[in-house]
């Protein structure tokens, strides 16, 4: 009995739901600041004729419905995207100091978009898929020249990551001097800033499958993630396929990026700093950083993109928020690091 | 309870004829020995003579050029990676561990090979890890993060995963190496005291023939590639063997003496 008792004792983790709830009431917070900030105000009381549709005012209705929420459900959904991702890829390559574009997840998706630009003429749902193919061609094309070099360590993955990377972005640096520089030059280098200022129901609808599938797939194999990252040889020892189990969560966690990519254009830092800010919250010992994970990179973004569009009269993109405050955090981790050992 | 994580399977392991090459390039050659069920066999011998290598192949982390592990009389190349999971356990030479998980979560990783691929330990697998902790008296590390662990702390945390593991055969790369002499015998003390209580094989190697001469029941001692010699600590003459041996793979200043009913190995600058 004394030993139930104490299994029991052992068995409640003190802290983590309590996180998991502070997180959810934190999202809401940020998803009600980013809906209610901007040009065109919006009161508080006007919420609950807005949402029965019996507002007076008809312009603040096709404003909050048709531009305010779908643009702060498309930033909730990439902000959570891009931390899940992150999470993934800092536990599978065993490094807090990973972020998502290791791959070069990134490079492939901007190559993907300047193509359709070039090609197609066009910035919208072309870019968009372009883009992400992109993306996960990059990082397939990565995991493929490891296969071919026969050597899968870490190292083999981040140099397979880098050539992809720099070929990928010589090849966007090569078209942006050969595009039109008047038309397709500025679309190239808008869309490379990144941002949320054009969105819609549309490209909501257009991730939001791909990030709920490729999400449910990490949570599925949150333990065998987990076991992942005591490194190849002991994951092996403990019965993990490795070599499939890395495969498929790299891919979903790159889905992830190229789906936020591709409507978002490049937003840095979210996939690096999120997961840290996870574990220095849950210090470390939680199985719950995937689902902190998803509400920190929500907030985040929530915010970056809130003050992306008010601080200045005109819009900022949105990476220099995140670049901002994304880089003397992790000049902090590293001070932190630093001074533990 | 004990049970769960009680192998079921005899744990009688087995090399054969086997052959490792690394890119071409020969690890090990013809080696062939058996450690009985029970056992604690210990692998000796000098830096990068392969014993590293050796262990992998028994652990199924390195495919044999020739010859075959034998796990419980069945051929391990024919077994895939979870069911030799189950009947192997493995713990590498020092490995670094990036995130701070609990001593918990860390200790339920050994159940991972009773785990579907989406599967996550349940109360029972909470339960086994519990009961392993207090087999190895260190409960109250439960809740404790694994990286503010001292060293020997830390492998007493391994043994329990590799316990919770419940495969009949554990491996083990120079558990012993960033551990302080008192630590160094008491984690052998436990890992004996264990394989005996469950009825465990354990394959060990380590540097410390002093080490090796208190807790082996056979030895395997590697050199130039080959299988120097086994030696059974049960035989009459396992001490004058072991002798020899000493002297050929570290040379003629090492020598093994009996004091009482015990034995030292002692270095003698003068030879």
């Amino acid at each position: 009995m004394i030993l139930s008792k104490r299994i029991i004792d052992f068995e409640k983790r003190p802290g983590i739901p309590s996180i998991l709830w502070m997180e959810t009431l934190a999202v809401l917070l940020a998803f009600l600041i980013s809906i209610f900030s901007g040009r065109y105000r919006v009161e508080l009381i006007e919420l609950f004729s807005i949402f029965t549709f019996s507002s007076d005012d008809a312009e603040l209705q096709i404003l909050f419905w048709l531009v305010r929420l779908p643009r702060s459900v498309l930033v909730l959904t990439a902000g959570a995207a891009l931390a899940l991702a992150g999470t993934v890829y800092q536990s599978v390559f065993r490094n807090p100091l990973v972020s998502p574009d290791i791959l070069g997840v990134s490079s492939g998706a901007s190559l993907g978009a300047v193509l359709s630009i070039l090609l197609w003429h066009n910035t919208g749902g072309i870019a968009q898929l372009a883009s992400f193919c992109g993306g996960i061609l990059a990082v397939v094309l990565a995991m493929g020249i490891v296969r071919a070099s026969r050597n899968d360590s870490t190292l083999g993955f981040i140099l397979g990551g880098v050539m992809i990377s720099s070929v990928a972005s010589s090849l966007v640096m090569l078209f942006k001097y050969f595009a039109d520089p008047y038309r397709q030059l500025p679309a190239i280098e808008f869309w490379m800033m990144g941002g949320f200022y054009n969105a819609d129901w549309e490209k909501v609808l257009n991730i939001l499958p791909v990030c709920c599938l490729a999400a449910i797939s990490i949570f599925l194999l949150r333990w065998q993630l987990k076991v992942l990252t005591l490194g190849d040889d002991e994951a092996r020892s403990l019965g993990v396929r490795v070599k499939l189990v890395r495969g498929i969560l790299v891919i979903a966690a790159t889905a992830l990026v190229a789906a936020a990519v591709s409507v978002a254009g490049l937003v840095s830092w979210v996939g690096l700093v999120a997961p840290n800010i996870v574990r220095m919250i849950t210090g470390d010992t939680s199985s719950k950083s995937l689902a902190a994970s998803l509400g920190v990179g929500a907030v985040i973004l929530l915010l970056s993109d809130t003050l992306a569009r008010s601080i200045t009269a005109s819009e900022i993109p949105i990476s220099v928020i995140t670049s901002f405050i994304g880089a003397p955090f992790l000049g902090y981790l590293l001070w932190k690091a630093g001074h533990a050992l | 309870m004990m049970k769960e994580w009680n192998s079921k399977d005899q744990g009688n392991l087995k090399i054969n004829n086997l052959t490792i090459r690394f890119f071409g390039r020969p690890i090990l050659e013809n080696l062939s020995f058996e450690i009985e069920k029970g056992k604690l066999g210990i692998v000796l011998g000098p830096n990068g003579v392969g014993k590293s290598s050796l262990l992998k192949a028994i652990a199924g982390l390195i495919g044999a050029e020739r010859g075959e592990v034998y796990i419980n009389g069945l051929p391990a190349s024919r077994m895939n990676q979870k069911e030799q999971a189950r009947l192997v356990s493995y713990l590498p030479q020092g490995h670094p561990i990036a995130y701070n998980y609990s001593v918990q979560d860390f200790v339920l990783m050994g159940r991972t090979p009773y785990l579907g691929v989406f599967g996550v330990p349940g109360i029972k697998d909470l339960q086994i890890a519990f009961e392993a902790l207090r087999y190895l008296g260190i409960p109250d590390m439960a809740k404790r993060g694994y990286l503010s662990l001292s060293s020997g702390e830390r492998q007493m945390v391994l043994l329990a995963r590799s316990l919770v593991q419940g495969a009949g055969i554990m491996v083990m790369d120079e558990p012993t190496t960033y551990l302080d002499y008192q630590r160094q015998y008491y984690f052998m003390e436990k890992l004996k005291k264990m394989i005996k209580k469950y009825g465990y094989t354990a394959i060990v190697s380590l540097h410390d023939p002093g080490l090796a001469l208190k807790f082996a029941d056979k030895m395997i001692l590697l050199f130039d590639k080959k299988k120097l010699a086994e030696i059974d600590c049960q035989s009459k003459d396992y001490l004058s063997k072991f002798d020899a041996c000493m002297k050929v793979m570290y040379g003629p200043q090492v020598d093994v003496r009996k004091v009482g009913n015990d034995a030292a190995v002692l270095w003698n600058s003068d030879k």
